[in-house]
């Protein structure tokens, strides 16, 4: 098992490379442009506010006056969440559905390990993929934007808030690996992943926009670790059980259409 | 035990015809040759075999043990070569043989170094710069290292040169002879004659024929070539001996398909004025026509 975890992790690389370089990139230019907002904090607070509230929404700077360190973070945060999510969901989808697309279903299928044990390996593959991304995350705000802020009082909204969003990365994960189970073409299981992303993003910006139907954030994973909540608040252990349900029937649904169902070859 | 065994076995891919009631034995130690036309449902059957697809009804079993529904265990004891191959492209031929190996808890740097040497082939190289032929080598090595009960190919000679294609025939011998069961399906008929003990035919999805190789039907023909001097005869009079066609382009010459006993046909033979004569079996290929070529088209330029 071991063998296959290495062989996906080397074959991967390049693909977790981009993406920690797209992350990297994002955090660097948000910390070069660091100097520019503080300063002019309540100046670009203006321009914001000028905006319509649904952009807002969208480029998640509702109701952020950027005049504080954790502010500016929590902007960052949403511009990480937004890749972080889009990886994970690409992985996710890609991890069973790559072997067909690729054609080496019928070699590895044919192997003495059961598609079970198979899904499950490369589960592994992908829980160390957004890992790395969380990782990467964490690492660049410690070390790129903290020190800008000398705001060290940040780090544990830091670390609370990268635990929301890795949990989230999870949840993703594994709603792309059940798309990739329920599509049998490849290329439809990515794209219905990434529809199934932008249709969580569009839900939670409705509920942020409207902001009467707070009740309906089960309906997407970008609010159940919502870092101004959890900021605030902490982990919501209700969310947190979603989490997890949501997570084990992906996994498990998964498991039984995959075990069941014609490979394409 | 049955190495292989299946009883109504069926798959439809939606409407569309895979394979229907396919009821076959093969048994440990036999090399077992599955022979059709494209098209006719052999792939089929070894993917159902394999459980890469699942069967519309029936069941096919393994050792005696039921096809497991997504694979698993049972695959430590079968190397599968199917007729296209494809393998991760980053990968070096090297590379993917120690990752299959670690599939496997048999030992097997020496049967890869054996395969390697007798299959003339280059592990070190890049797998996207390995043509077709070395592909399929490659395919054939990581299936055999592990030393399987069960070997199922799946056109094994297609893209090998007939040196290398020999030397496989050989290796599956030599494997057989040690007691492991070849199962492979091809429309190459030579290398069905040449090795199996048994053979099935398949035909449009349905089982038509399985038995020795020597007892399928259309064994008992003979193949007459010859050539007639003077007054050519009827095609009446040629219908007397078996089914009697013109060799286009040898003036005077017949080809006749025979199913009588070799003295009679002889005697009625002798009525003519022969100036070239050969009675032979026919080969697989004949028997393959005979059991496969719509009778319409074989009707054409025949004498009955």
């Amino acid at each position: 098992m071991i063998a296959i975890v290495l062989k996906e992790l080397k074959l991967g690389r390049r693909s977790l490379i981009v993406w920690l370089a797209i992350t990297f990139i994002t955090a660097t230019l948000g910390a070069l442009e660091y100097e520019m907002v503080s300063t002019n904090a309540e100046l670009v607070t203006q321009g914001i506010d000028a905006m319509p509230r649904i952009v807002r929404v969208m480029f998640g700077i509702d109701g952020v006056s950027l005049t504080t360190a954790l502010d500016y973070y929590l902007v960052m945060y949403f511009w990480y969440a937004l890749i972080a999510y889009a990886h994970a969901v690409s992985v996710g989808s890609s991890l069973l559905s790559k072997e067909e697309r690729d054609k080496t279903a019928e070699y590895l299928y044919t192997k003495p390990y059961s598609r079970g044990t198979i899904i499950n390996v490369k589960l592994v593959v992908g829980i160390i993929n957004v890992a790395a991304m969380a990782l990467l995350i964490w690492l660049t705000s410690v070390f790129i934007l903290v020190p800008l802020t000398n705001g060290r009082e940040i780090m544990p909204e830091i670390a609370i808030t990268t635990i929301g969003l890795f949990l989230t990365q999870l949840l993703f994960l594994t709603l792309g690996l059940l798309c990739s189970t329920l599509v049998r073409n490849s290329r439809k299981a990515v794209s219905t992943g990434f529809y199934l992303l932008l249709a969580t993003y569009l839900i939670a910006v409705a509920i942020e926009y409207l902001g009467t139907v707070d009740y309906l954030s089960f309906l997407t994973p970008f609010h159940y670790f919502n870092a101004l909540v959890v900021v605030k608040q902490g982990i919501s252990p209700l969310f947190l059980l979603l989490f997890a349900i949501i997570s084990a029937l992906s996994i498990s649904f998964s498991h039984r259409l995959y075990n069941t169902r014609d490979l394409l070859i | 035990m049955n190495a292989i065994e299946t009883a109504g076995l069926s798959k439809y891919y939606g409407k569309n015809r895979g394979i229907i009631d396919i009821n076959m034995q093969v048994k440990e130690g036999e090399i077992f040759g599955f022979i059709g036309p494209n098209g006719a449902g052999k792939t089929t059957t070894i993917r159902l075999l394999l459980g890469l697809i699942r069967s519309t009804s029936g069941e096919a079993r393994l050792f005696g043990k039921p096809v497991p529904a997504g694979g698993g265990r049972l695959y430590t004891k079968i190397g599968y070569v199917p007729s296209e191959v494809t393998y991760y492209p980053e990968m070096t031929g090297r590379d993917l043989l120690n990752y299959s190996s670690g599939f496997y808890e048999v030992e097997s740097k020496r049967q890869v170094e054996e395969l390697t040497e007798r299959l003339q082939f280059d592990p070190e190289k890049n797998i996207r710069t390995y043509s077709h032929g070395n592909l399929k080598k490659l395919c054939i090595i990581q299936a055999l290292m592990q030393q399987p009960r069960l070997v199922i190919l799946d056109e094994p000679g297609s893209g090998l040169d007939p040196l290398i294609r020999k030397e496989l025939f050989d290796i599956l011998e030599e494997l057989n002879q040690k007691g492991v069961t070849i199962f492979f399906s091809t429309h190459v008929l030579d290398e069905i004659e040449r090795i199996c003990h048994r053979v099935a035919m398949i035909k449009e999805g349905r089982l038509l024929q399985v038995g020795p190789v020597d007892k399928l039907p259309g064994r008992d023909m003979h193949i007459v070539v010859m050539k007639i001097a003077g007054l050519q005869p009827s095609k009446v009079e040629l219908a007397r001996i078996g089914e009697a066609e013109e060799i286009p382009a040898k003036p005077e010459y017949y080809r006749v398909l025979s199913r009588q006993p070799v003295n009679m046909l002889v005697a009625n033979l002798s009525q003519y004025k022969l100036e070239y004569l050969r009675i032979s079996d026919p080969t697989l290929e004949e028997i393959f026509m005979e059991l496969y070529e719509p009778a319409a088209k074989r009707g054409q330029n025949s004498y009955v």
